[in-house]
């Protein structure tokens, strides 16, 4: 029977062209481990800003059609913040939600008409980077920003009429 | 003299040969996923932004009255979708206005298509509003 023998000696060229092999590999392994942190971070960086820039939207656009009554939606300046005053019935009251950005975040107060508040006594929703609104002609503009300052807004044409007659 | 064996570093280098290999079918595959991440992640992106695009468009004829109608034209938007020409156009949205007699009126109904840079689908969505025979009539009437 024939026998392999493990021999120790070798040759020089043979130990750089492994330890060349091993470098290549190590330096393989290290670039993608770079390469799949930065895939993470980019891909979390794009998917905060959709988050950013889509969840405000969809919650005011929700709001403003739940509220969508005659003369009940209006942009009210408080404390020099532009707030959305979504006004409706509950039982017999009127009450109105403030919707608002207060301290880097979506802020919302629900209250009894006339009841006297501070942009604090808000409930923090959920943070953002910016937002503003404009009413014209019926229709309610809303914008937002991310993190990198990327905007996006949307134009929400009401049903019925704000500060006329009903449409 | 030829010798009849192995050395230690011939046994290293079969292992390491072997791991290497492995560790590039590893590597392919890992590019591959990174790169269906990065599409799906940028369609995410471009339909988050076609939807509102949309939505601005559909909301903004909703308003229109029946002699207000006309033909669309196409609005184009950068990466960051803000309004801009066509040199500069990363998605186009296309917005198709058909008239459908009705026995009482007419049904509006708007076709609006987002596209990419290569015309590859993004988002498209149909809207209709009914204009009733008198507001229909209005212009023939007055």
């Amino acid at each position: 029977m024939r026998k392999f023998k493990l021999i120790t000696e070798h040759k020089p060229l043979d130990f750089i062209f492994i330890l060349a092999l091993l470098c290549l590999f190590a330096f393989g392994s290290l670039m993608s481990v770079v390469l799949a942190a930065n895939t993470y971070k980019s891909l979390k960086e794009s998917s905060d800003s959709n988050f950013e820039l889509r969840t405000p939207l969809s919650y005011i656009s929700m709001k403003v059609r739940q509220h969508d009554e005659e003369n009940a939606i209006s942009i009210v300046k408080k404390e020099g913040v532009d707030a959305l005053v979504l006004e409706g019935l509950d039982g017999d009251e009127l009450c109105q939600t403030w919707i608002y950005e207060y301290q880097g975040s979506l802020y919302e107060v629900y209250l009894e008409k006339n009841t006297t508040f501070q942009l604090e006594d808000g409930l923090a929703i959920l943070p953002i980077n910016g937002l503003s609104f404009s009413l014209t002609d019926n229709v309610l503009k809303v914008q937002t920003a991310d993190h990198n300052g990327k905007t996006r807004s949307i134009a929400i044409s009401l049903r019925t009429g704000q500060g006329g007659a009903a449409q | 003299m030829k010798k009849n064996g192995i050395s230690r570093s011939h046994l290293f280098l079969i292992e390491l040969i072997v791991t290497i290999l492995f560790f590039a079918f590893a590597c392919t595959v890992a590019l591959m996923v990174f790169g269906k991440a990065y599409e799906l992640s940028d369609n995410a992106s471009a339909l988050n932004g076609a939807v509102a695009a949309v939505q601005n468009a559909a909301e903004a004829n909703r308003l229109e009255s029946y002699s207000d109608l006309s033909k669309p034209q196409p609005v184009h938007f950068n990466k960051d979708w803000i309004v801009t020409d066509l040199n500069e156009a990363d998605f186009t949205l296309s917005t198709e206005l058909k008239l459908e007699e009705r026995p009482a009126g007419e049904m509006a109904v708007w076709t609006y298509t987002v596209v990419d840079q290569n015309q590859n689908l993004i988002y498209q969505l149909e809207t209709k509003k009914y204009y009733p025979a008198p507001l229909a009539n209005q212009d023939e009437v007055d």
